[in-house]
């Protein structure tokens, strides 16, 4: 399951510059937080993303890789931010909580698992 | 999309910076070398405060060219820092030398040592002194900082490389500089009488987190 969403180096960029490497550099605790990041996307959205993930668009994979990355890098914040500087911190946990946010109210809204060709 | 706003870090304490810190970004904060001894050895330091250091100045005596390093290390940050800008060095030099066509010129560093690293931050040689007279050389240099990120544990070092090059023959040479806070006389370095000083002065400067 794990990394089918997304990719750790994903939110490794999405956990900034100054991310504990401890954490980040370790493949079992990352591929845990990802798990738990695609097991809370698929839950709060009720639809099973990892299972059909081959079937979808593009641009819904984006979609799905940013919330999921963002969510794997709250969590690698969260584990040390003692690196960030202040104002640092408060910019990225907000883009990465703004893109979950945004991401999971759009994946629930979302009634045909597709975008319509314009 | 709409970037959240939930996490807001409440300030610890009630900052107040000067306007002109505040259009450039930058804060500056001065460091002064000084030496502690104990019976292990001399070790060189940098503070804000202004101790009396354990010896006021440094003297190399030598028959030839030498150069030396010395470490002036800050104790490890507790916060993290960003240092970014131009740095300015001040300082004092006494030679005591006979030969004609010596020379010295110091070069200074500036470091982040994480682990046991060191990466340099910036670095700026003087220009060349004669060493073959008995005078006081004051410095002043700026040195270009790279913007350099100093996590909690990293320690700032200015590393003083001293370049003393024998071009005149192989007699004595004596080469002093000072780094004592409380700018007391040292043996050549004489501030009471003399305009010179025995301060080592850093002024670093770091990226204003507001």
């Amino acid at each position: 399951m794990s990394y089918t969403l997304s990719t750790s180096g994903n939110a490794k960029v999405k956990a900034g510059n100054h991310a504990n490497t401890d954490l980040t550099d370790d493949p079992v605790l990352m591929s845990a937080l990802d798990d738990m990041a695609e097991g809370w996307v698929c839950a709060e959205t009720r639809r099973d993303w990892v299972g059909s993930y081959s079937s979808l668009s593009t641009n819904i994979k984006n979609v799905l890789n940013d919330i999921v990355s963002s969510k794997v890098a709250l969590a690698v914040i969260t584990w040390d931010s003692t690196d960030y500087l202040n104002s640092e911190l408060n910019s990225i946990l907000n883009h990465n909580d703004g893109v979950v946010t945004t991401g999971l109210r759009f994946l629930k809204d979302f009634k045909s698992n597709e975008i319509k060709t314009p | 999309m709409v970037m959240s706003n939930r996490y807001q870090n409440q300030p610890k304490a009630v900052a107040t910076y000067s306007y002109s810190d505040i259009a450039s970004g930058t804060g500056y904060i001065n460091y002064y070398g000084y030496t502690t001894t104990d019976s292990v050895g001399t070790t060189y330091h940098l503070t804000t405060q202004s101790p009396r250091s354990s010896t006021i100045s440094t003297v190399q005596n030598s028959s030839g060219s030498f150069d030396v390093d010395h470490d002036f290390d800050l104790p490890s940050f507790r916060l993290p820092q960003i240092v970014r800008g131009t740095a300015i060095i001040t300082g004092s030099c006494f030679t005591n030398g006979t030969n004609v066509g010596d020379t010295f010129h110091i070069i200074y560093t500036l470091k982040r040592v994480r682990g046991g690293t060191e990466t340099t931050v910036g670095t700026v040689q003087t220009e060349t002194y004669d060493n073959s007279v008995t005078t006081d050389h004051n410095i002043t240099v700026d040195m270009t900082c790279s913007q350099t990120h100093f996590a909690p544990d990293d320690v700032l070092r200015l590393t003083v490389n001293i370049v003393c090059t024998a071009g005149g023959g192989a007699a004595g040479k004596q080469l002093e500089f000072g780094h004592d806070p409380q700018n007391r006389d040292g043996g050549g370095l004489d501030p009471s009488t003399d305009d010179t000083t025995t301060i080592l002065k850093i002024e670093v400067p770091y990226r204003l987190d507001i």
